[in-house]
């Protein structure tokens, strides 16, 4: 057997051993690479910096489940905290069911690290069940959609909300979205109302949502943990994000290996395959 | 009490990620558990959220959102009227009557097409057939450029590949490919340099140039009313071109997706189990 062979007929288990490994080590020796900003990341930031201080809220849409979790934290993390930084208010709210208790404890830990006040300084809408119904509904009244907070709270009650009626009164949506309520933000939001939608998806979709961004439909995109890595290096506190960075590099490379070694070995297999029959015929 | 909460967490994340060894009990339990416990909190956010405030709140206690409504008011028939339409839903377990649960999903259906065909329809057709109406003049920017001219070279050179030598070329050795090559990498650069002359912005948008490109070849490569061949053969391989790397660019950001999830995992053991790493 050729080492082509024997490498065609490695036990995959090995593989997963050596990702295993890759991930790993690089938590306890970190390689310190560099994360470089992309626009798509840039412009998002810039437009969550165009915010002004103590104005209307930001509203953060966190339209995501525990399997997308360590793509899709990361990214809440640190535009809440750019948020709070400048003193721009937050409304969090979700799509999905799941979403509820992973935007509650993601915006609970944000507003701690700052020591804010629930009802002046943020807000929790809770989750509401028919995607677009609810994002057409609030276009035209919030308090349609959201009569109360996700406490039961009447929204007249909280002082943040006295003054936001609808998309008028909302500078920005964000969506962070492993599903398509991200699109869905730019069908049912943008489109007729023309609200400004900023996304941050899965790595896996981001392809599906560069066409938008292209189109102007989008004011910026974080594409996975890569673009979380790239938001916490712009407010210059790496975390979740920047701390997988190293794995990823290592992991990419470890991948790209492995397929040139694999399709050297199927080649080289199929060649002597083919001498061999040449020859016994 | 967390400690515990966050142990058993990572025992069932060992669990699943046993079974890349193999299949055994410790990965099914860890698999049915999340199904069960799944199914259960999906069934009491959405009563609790959906069911109970929009349903069985205004037609039995007659309140919405805290304030009273009238029996047999408007309110009333429209939160009655949908939870009744969505009883009928379920007619579809019980063969005799299933024909009625048919209405619910006509009315289901014709109004989810009411509200996304023209929102879907501006955001993917309009907005980007207008997003491709590019101007070839673009920014003086050298990076730009640079990038531009790298890109044009690449794809130029894969066209002229699939193109010409695979086609033509096949018989003839490794040396006289590479001269193919090195000739269209020349002549991409030469025509780069001279649109770049005759653009009165200085700089010729190559990008724009291959996304147009990109977007009639694609488009062709979808036409199946002719056959591909002479100049639509052509312009279906360059789609195929843009495809691949279309494809390319999915599957690498896919390999990111998974392994995030993995070092998610990994983090969660190391940082929030063990305490090992800051």
């Amino acid at each position: 057997m050729s080492w082509a062979e024997k490498v065609l007929q490695i036990d995959r288990r090995w593989i997963f051993l050596a990702i295993g490994i890759a991930v790993t080590v690089p938590f306890f020796l970190p390689l310190g690479l560099p994360v470089v900003v992309t626009p798509p990341v840039q412009s998002l930031y810039d437009a969550v910096e165009e915010l002004e201080p103590g104005s209307n809220p930001l509203l953060l849409s966190i339209d995501y489940a525990p399997a997308t979790l360590p793509e899709l934290e990361p990214m809440a993390m640190a535009i809440m905290r750019h948020c709070f930084e400048n003193d721009v208010n937050v409304v969090v709210m979700t799509l999905h069911p799941a979403g509820y208790g992973l935007a509650e404890r993601a915006l609970l830990a944000a507003a701690e690290e700052y020591g804010l006040t629930y009802g002046e300084d943020y807000v929790f809408l809770g989750f509401q069940p028919g995607t677009s119904a609810v994002i057409l509904g609030m276009g035209i009244n919030i308090r349609n959609v959201f009569p109360e907070d996700a406490y039961g709270a009447p929204m007249d009650d909280l002082p943040l909300m006295q003054g936001v009626r609808n998309y008028d009164d909302i500078p920005l949506v964000i969506s962070l979205a492993g599903w398509s309520a991200a699109e869905a933000w730019i069908y049912y939001a943008y489109q007729p109302y023309r609200q400004r939608v900023g996304a941050g998806v899965t790595a896996v979709m981001a392809t599906d949502f560069y066409p938008y961004l292209n189109a102007g439909q989008l004011e910026g995109l974080l594409g996975g943990m890569r673009g979380a890595a790239e938001y916490e290096v712009l407010i210059d506190t790496p975390d979740q994000g920047a701390r997988g960075m190293d794995s990823q590099s290592v992991i990419h490379l470890i991948i790209i290996i492995l397929i040139a070694v694999g399709n050297a070995a199927y080649f080289i297999s199929r060649r002597g395959k083919t001498v061999s029959g040449v020859s016994g015929s | 009490m967390t400690f515990i909460w966050t142990t058993i967490g990572a025992l069932l994340t060992l669990s699943i990620y046993s079974f890349l060894y193999k299949d055994n009990p410790f990965y099914k339990f860890a698999e049915h558990l999340v199904v069960g416990v799944s199914a259960g909190y999906y069934l009491v956010i959405y009563y609790f959220n959906f069911i109970h405030p929009n349903v069985f709140s205004p037609v039995f206690l007659l309140r919405i959102g805290g304030e009273p409504i009238g029996f047999g008011s408007f309110l009333w028939w429209m939160a009655l009227i949908p939870g009744v339409l969505g009883i009928l839903l379920y007619t579809r377990f019980f063969p005799k009557v299933a024909w009625v649960g048919r209405y619910a999903l006509g009315v289901y259906v014709g109004g989810y097409a009411g509200l996304g065909i023209s929102p879907v329809m501006q955001a993917r057709v309009i907005e980007q057939l207008r997003a491709n109406a590019l101007s070839v003049a673009g920014e003086v920017d050298p990076f730009a450029a640079m990038t531009n001219l790298a890109l044009g070279l690449v794809i130029f050179v894969a066209i002229v590949y699939l193109l010409l030598i695979k086609r033509n070329m096949a018989a003839k050795g490794w040396l006289a490919r590479l001269g193919v090559l090195v000739v269209s990498a020349i002549v991409a650069y030469g025509g780069w340099l001279v649109l770049s002359l005759i653009s009165s912005a200085g700089v010729v948008s190559l990008t724009n140039l291959l996304l147009v490109l990109g977007l009639l070849g694609t488009l062709t490569y979808f036409f199946f009313s002719m056959k591909h061949k002479g100049a639509l053969g052509g312009l279906a391989r360059v789609g195929i071109v843009f495809l691949m790397v279309g494809f390319g660019a999915s599957f690498g950001y896919t390999v990111m997706s998974r392994v995030s999830l993995l070092i998610g995992r990994v983090s969660f053991l190391l940082h929030d189990w063990l305490h090992l790493i800051d």
